[in-house]
């Protein structure tokens, strides 16, 4: 499965040590979010990214093994962003 | 030609019949009241200020008036309408200044004369602008007063309103409320500050206002860059102390304070994140006004001052 901007166009974001701050012109909202969950966002900024392609990129991010934890932990992430409608399913990845 | 050039006579007929076209910088509002008490108090609070004759574009009207009890013969409260369609009050009469300021206020939020207004003082020094942000309580008007007689030049001690233009602050200096213990405070801190009579028995407690100093009015279309956000915290007894906030810390500060960031989506987004990548962020502890304008003008000196104390 994969996964895309729920925008068209650029993301308005900040990255301010660590801290990301994302307006949403969706909703109208904005949202601050850890520096795992802004890596994600900045991946699939990148345009249609697999799920498991998302992973790899966090886990060499955080210098950590590409195991089943990096997993749930990026499932989570995406189910989130989802739900605030920044991101979508892609089909095709 | 200002307010205080006109006799004491004929401004209150004007009040009562055509009105006066304040300007108090950002802002332009016309202003009408047939109370006698209130004419009182507004010369001597608005002294210095100009208004328009003949009248330009108003950004609001206030029209200050009797509130009737009985018929229109018993009448003992005052009330503010804003624009005819919202009022404020009543209050007991001797207190229709405070409900007219109440008024102003509201109409400045209201107002379409800025992309984003801030519950926030701005004063200014070298052409760069201090804003603080906080609730009511903080100590935020006394410390803007103070502030306006040691070097920084007061836009406002209510509300910050940003230029469409550039994103700069643009000066509305008004009448500083001051709320019960502060009127003394300010009284002593400062003889040269005149201090209206104190209005009792308020929702707040006691109310006086300290006019805005002669060179805040005389330089109300100057505005400045935003420099600092500095979020005070008066706390009895406390040693002032300036710490440094990281700016996620101090983007939430202003979008809390903000009184209409969610309706002005992406642009209110960009203009807030510009603050806080502009300015330096900081919570301001303190119970002392000489220490804390010291840190405050150890910041402006560049010295930072973050995570000292005085």
């Amino acid at each position: 499965m994969g996964w895309r901007l729920g925008v068209v166009g650029p993301l308005p974001m900040r990255c301010w040590d660590g801290d990301y701050v994302v307006y949403n012109p969706l909703s109208g909202n904005t949202h601050v979010f850890d520096i795992v969950t802004g890596e994600v966002l900045k991946v699939i900024m990148t345009g249609n990214v697999a799920a498991a392609e998302i992973c790899q990129r966090i886990a060499a991010f955080l210098e950590v093994p590409n195991d089943v934890g990096i997993a749930d932990h990026v499932g989570r992430i995406l189910v989130a962003l989802d739900r605030l409608a920044l991101i979508e399913p892609a089909a095709g990845c | 030609m200002l307010i205080g050039d006109i006799p004491r006579e004929a401004l209150a007929r004007r009040l009562r019949s055509d009105g006066v076209h304040l300007v108090t910088g950002a802002f332009t509002i016309h202003v009408r009241a047939s109370l006698s008490r209130f004419v009182d108090d507004f010369a001597e609070m608005y002294e210095h200020y100009p208004f328009e004759d003949p009248a330009g574009i108003d950004d609001a009207g206030v029209r200050v008036s009797a509130h009737s009890l009985i018929g229109r013969f018993i009448t003992a409260k005052a009330k503010a309408e804003v624009n005819g369609e919202i009022t404020f009050g009543p209050v007991p009469l001797h207190r229709a200044f405070t409900t007219f300021e109440t008024a102003m206020n509201w109409s400045v939020a209201m107002s379409d004369v800025a992309p984003m207004f801030l519950h926030a003082a701005v004063l200014e020094r070298d052409g760069l602008a201090m804003l603080m942000p906080a609730d009511t309580g903080s100590g935020k008007s006394t410390l803007s007063a103070a502030l306006s007689w040691r070097g920084w030049r007061l836009l406002s001690d209510e509300m910050a309103i940003f230029s469409f233009a550039d994103g700069s602050m643009r000066p509305n200096p008004r009448p500083v409320s001051l709320k019960n213990n502060a009127i003394g405070v300010i009284a002593a801190f400062e003889p040269r500050a005149t201090i209206s009579r104190v209005y009792s028995g308020t929702p707040k407690g006691d109310i006086a206002y300290m006019k805005a100093p002669v060179e805040a009015v005389a330089r109300f279309q100057e505005g400045a860059i935003p420099r600092w956000v500095v979020a005070p915290c008066y706390v009895a007894g406390a040693p002032a102390r300036v710490v440094a906030l990281d700016r996620a810390e101090g983007f939430q500060l202003l979008t809390d304070n903000a009184v209409n960031y969610s309706s002005m989506l992406q642009t209110g987004f960009e203009l807030l994140t510009g603050v806080v990548e502009r300015c330096g962020i900081y919570r301001l502890t303190y119970s002392n006004l000489d220490e804390a304008i010291g840190l405050l003008d150890r910041l402006h000196d560049g010295s930072d001052g973050a995570g000292s104390s005085a």
